[in-house]
């Protein structure tokens, strides 16, 4: 699959608001040094990595949770892929073959 | 940072909650994330007074950690994190009268439950390190002579 980093971005964005949309999810985080940051003209995408894995995308976002006694870290991470997976099906079919999900912090 | 995953169609999904299956993907969860569930657990018993990492090494620690601008919540806790399994090392100050093995008891009993029920995690142990003990009035008495 290929796309340009403009798509690419764009595409990242769309995905970042649909991880950041999860009740649940503080926000996304790119790490100390943008590991997980998706780079393009005139912008950048934080918490979200958009890599090439054979014909199709993988999709890597980074997220902070809210802390809360009910937490379930697993839980959250299930609505988060879906949700993006979702958006990515709705945006480019066929296209997004998985979805990781990294818990990098909780926020109190 | 490469921690309990859970690939969605792997072998070892059986043992994870059935939301995760859908979808493809793995979820991942970083040491930070559970020393902070296991922090704010210890902290939720009474009779701990803080976290605090034990002897010069772990002072130099929390010191280091300070000027890197590490999270202060974790200073006393440090994870080891598996796959599936999570080992958990406590370091912490009791205020004084309390009774030390029950508070103990408490603390890691706490930790296991909110670390699991949180993270999906096993916790395989809890080693606590009761490193010093607080007296209220100490405080107090600091106060008083810096007014």
């Amino acid at each position: 699959m290929q796309m340009d980093s403009t798509d690419r971005l764009e595409l990242a964005r769309f995905l970042g608001g649909a991880a950041i949309a999860v009740p649940g999810v503080v926000g996304l985080r790119g790490g100390r040094s943008g590991e997980v940051t998706e780079y393009g003209p005139g912008g950048r995408v934080s918490g979200v990595a958009v890599a090439a894995a054979a014909e199709r995308l993988q999709v890597t976002v980074s997220i902070a949770a809210r802390y809360s006694p009910d937490l379930d870290l697993a839980r959250l991470a299930g609505r988060v892929r879906r949700a993006v997976q979702r958006v990515a099906d709705e945006r480019v079919p066929d296209t997004v073959e998985r979805v990781d999900v990294v818990v990098v912090d909780l926020v109190t | 940072m490469e921690t309990a995953s859970n690939v969605g169609q792997g072998p070892k999904s059986s043992d994870r909650p059935a939301t995760l299956q859908s979808g493809k993907g793995t979820t991942t969860i970083a040491d930070t994330v559970v020393a902070k569930i296991a922090g704010l657990a210890a902290r939720e018993i009474d009779g701990v007074h803080a976290l605090k990492a034990a002897g010069t090494g772990g002072t130099i620690a929390d010191f280091a950690s300070k000027v890197a601008g590490g999270d202060e919540r974790n200073s006393g806790v440090s994870v080891e994190v598996g796959e599936r399994e999570a080992a958990i090392d406590l370091g912490m100050t009791v205020k004084y009268e309390v009774d030390i093995p029950k508070v103990a008891q408490a603390v890691r009993q706490n930790v296991i439950s909110r670390v699991n029920s949180m993270t999906g995690l096993s916790v395989t142990e809890v080693n606590i390190m009761v490193i010093d003990l607080f007296f209220p009035e100490d405080e107090q008495a600091a106060a008083d002579r810096v007014k």
